[in-house]
């Protein structure tokens, strides 16, 4: 599936005259000064919790840049808490009328069928529309999206522990689009969780709440996929590189490479990588340049190798054969035989192994409960599932949870679950730069290898449960917005503790990406 | 269209960018010299990625906006003050991409649809070059950022390491994971 992008063809480079039309720090400065950080965004500044009210709603107001709608409710209530830092979601494009079926690359699978898409009056629309979608499948990144993972349940509140999230939205000319209940998205979604006790919920950003929407929608349809990591550890690896006489007249060289990569070239003794000047002509200069890196791939063709030369902004790529002299021609060809030989013992098993599980898998999906799945859903789950296993997924993700889209916006398999179980203790959090106390809206921990978010408020943390016996990470936002996390060797000296300070590590300087914010957590 | 430009900076040229940071940081009127130097680059580094040049002019305006009130939170460590910006550049246009202000697009010339042909091991022909635009098509937006950075702009390693804030070897790996998979996606499509 296409992902929404123009691609244009030799479209004329920016000229001087483009750049010094658009370079104007007067106008620059005038712009900054329009829409630069309200004093009460900047870092250190504090105020009392009596006009906290007031500042707010002035904020609300201030914060929206000219031309720009007020943020919607989903906006104030979901909201990446970094500054510029969000989960990173896809666009495709679909017709309307038509519908579609799409991929993501977690592998995925979205069903749109015809007129699922309502417009303002309420009436299927036709043409392109735009649909957004982005998953969540660690804590990481739902505190990176701002999602909240609190659940209040009859006045209880539950933290949640998610076996995979998604939010899709549609839009067609910048405005967003409903959901057709009549004719709804569904979408099998790829989860790295194969327990099968979630329920379903959407989140309900006007009540600030999740909504139960019932148990049984996200449906476990395999359980056993194990076999398919299995099968891929017999991979067959790649086909070996068949050695060539080597000839004299043509331009070759010899290069160090990892002998774990290519162990058929470690074997061949006296190996030269023989340039085809036919399709990368030599240029002999390039003998003269002390380059800083070289890479090799192996070629579709199975035949031939690309070495790609690096220094600084200078590249050079030349296709070769892999040659050796005369001397060591019998023993190479021998040794690739062999490897070949190996090669394909391997693929034969690795395509009967494949075939094997993809036979399981069938099996598995006849015994789900086909009446709680319509024939389209089933079909969804099976052509995702079998989809993943032709593409051999680089994830270890087992299970395909059934999604029945009948609003857009957030949806999540959840299960409720309470504070972990231990004794509370009185829990002060320290900034370990100043050592003062710091005080913060929201504090996270989260027992690595569990997709669970447990929030605490100020209040909460005079009562702070942690099971010390897992690997615990906590973490929060400073006043002055920096990250702050305890690890777990800093947690783990809460142990048998009544009341406790924490010193938080702050990461000083700018969080630019989510890669970067989890490895900030460790996570 | 190479959009690359020297990386490597001297340790007097750092020293001296690192005292204009600084005396930015006190008073943004003194940011000129920064913005000037680097003007040029982020419009063109935000054009390759966007469909119109004034999409380009209001990104890369709102990028030293970005990169001037998050200026008292950078430090050099090492990386140069252009990949600073050029991250900002990314999340950016991420950032717009998403609220679909501006389209994305990918700008590619007809030398560097050969540089790539040969990179997946093909030959220039209009079939293969028809294939290619395919496969670009179906590539995530990180995936073509990275085919962007390599193989259109020809940015060292080193380079696109410190604007993804990962190092030199991770880029490495990141550059042949998107190789093997526009292999994958290119060969589906025989």
């Amino acid at each position: 599936m296409e992902t929404n992008k123009n691609i244009n063809r030799n479209r004329e480079p920016l000229t001087p005259e483009d750049i010094e039309q658009g370079r104007n720090f007067d106008q620059f400065m005038q712009a900054y000064n329009a829409q630069k950080l309200p004093f009460w965004k900047k870092p250190g500044f504090y105020i009392g919790s009596a006009v906290i009210g007031t500042v707010i709603a002035v904020g609300t107001y201030m914060a929206v840049a000219p031309g720009e709608k007020p943020a919607s409710p989903e906006t104030a209530f979901v909201k990446p808490p970094l500054p510029g830092i969000d989960v990173r979601d896809t666009a495709y494009t679909v017709n309307a009328a038509a519908g579609d079926t799409l991929t993501y690359h977690t592998g995925s699978l979205l069903i749109i069928p015809q007129n699922a898409f309502l417009g303002e009056n309420g009436q299927p629309v036709n043409g392109a529309v735009e649909i957004r979608y982005r998953e969540f499948h660690d804590p990481a990144s739902i505190f990176i999206a701002g999602i909240p993972m609190t659940y209040d349940s009859a006045g209880v509140q539950y933290h949640f522990e998610s076996a995979g999230m998604l939010e899709i939205t549609a839009w067609q000319n910048g405005k967003p689009l409903k959901a057709n209940p009549a004719q709804p998205i569904e979408v099998a979604l790829a989860s790295q969780t194969a327990v099968d006790k979630f329920n379903i919920y959407y989140l309900d950003t006007t009540a600030r709440n999740w909504s139960f929407i019932k148990r049984d929608t996200a449906y476990l349809i395999a359980g056993q996929l194990t076999d398919t990591a299995a099968a891929k550890a017999k991979t067959a690896g790649p086909q070996p590189i068949r050695p060539q006489l080597a000839d004299t007249k043509r331009p070759s060289f010899s290069i160090d490479f990892d002998p774990l990569e290519f162990p058929e070239l470690n074997a061949y003794k006296g190996l030269r990588f023989e340039v085809d000047e036919a399709r990368t002509p030599y240029n002999r200069a390039d003998r003269k340049i002390q380059w800083d890196d070289a890479r090799i791939a192996r070629n579709s063709d199975g035949r031939t190798l690309t070495v790609t030369f690096t220094k600084d902004t200078l590249q050079r790529s030349y296709i070769t054969y892999v040659v050796v002299d005369n001397r060591n021609y019998a023993a190479a060809m021998k040794e690739y035989e062999a490897r070949f030989a190996a090669y394909e013992t391997a693929l034969g098993r690795k395509i009967s192994t494949q075939q094997a599980t993809q036979q399981k898998l069938d099996e598995n999906v006849d015994r789900a409960d086909k009446k709680r799945l319509s024939a389209n859903a089933l079909a969804l789950c099976l052509a995702a599932i079998r989809s993943r296993s032709n593409v051999g997924s680089k994830q270890e993700n087992q299970t395909m949870r059934l999604f029945v889209i009948q609003d857009f916006g957030i949806w999540n398999s959840d299960c409720p679950a309470n504070l972990p179980p231990a004794e509370p203790l009185a829990l002060k959090l320290i900034d370990g730069r100043n050592k003062q106390e710091i005080t913060s809206s929201k504090v996270f921990l989260v027992e690595k290898g569990r997709n669970a978010i447990f929030t605490y408020s100020p209040a909460m943390l005079g009562a702070f449960q942690c099971n010390l016996e897992m690997e615990n990470i906590l973490w929060c936002i400073t006043p002055d917005g920096q990250l702050a996390t305890a690890d777990a060797d800093a947690l783990a000296t809460l142990k048998d503790k009544k009341k406790a300070e924490l010193t938080l590590s702050v990461h000083q300087g700018v969080l630019a990406s989510p890669e970067q914010t989890k490895s900030v957590l460790g996570l | 269209m190479n959009l690359a430009s020297s990386y490597h900076q001297t340790r007097q040229q750092i020293e001296a960018e690192a005292a204009e940071i600084e005396a930015a940081r006190g008073n943004p009127a003194r940011f000129a010299p920064l913005y000037n130097r680097y003007y040029a680059r982020i419009l063109g580094f935000v054009y390759q990625r966007t469909e119109s040049k004034d999409d380009a002019y209001d990104v890369t305006q709102q990028v030293f906006i970005t990169a001037l009130e998050n200026l008292g939170k950078y430090k050099s460590q090492g990386v140069p003050f252009s990949a600073w910006l050029f991250r900002i550049a990314l999340n950016e246009l991420s950032r717009q991409y998403r609220r679909a202000k501006v389209r994305q697009a990918v700008n590619i010339d007809d030398t560097q649809v050969a540089d790539v042909l040969h990179e997946l091991g093909d030959e220039n022909t209009a079939q293969t070059d028809a294939r290619l635009m395919k496969t670009i098509a179906r590539l995530d937006p990180d995936e073509v950022s990275l085919l962007e950075m390599r193989f259109f702009e020809q940015r060292p390693f080193k380079e696109i390491g410190d604007i993804l804030e990962i190092n030199e070897a991770a880029a490495k790996a990141r550059i042949y994971r998107l190789l093997e998979r526009m292999k994958t996606i290119y060969s589906a499509l025989v």
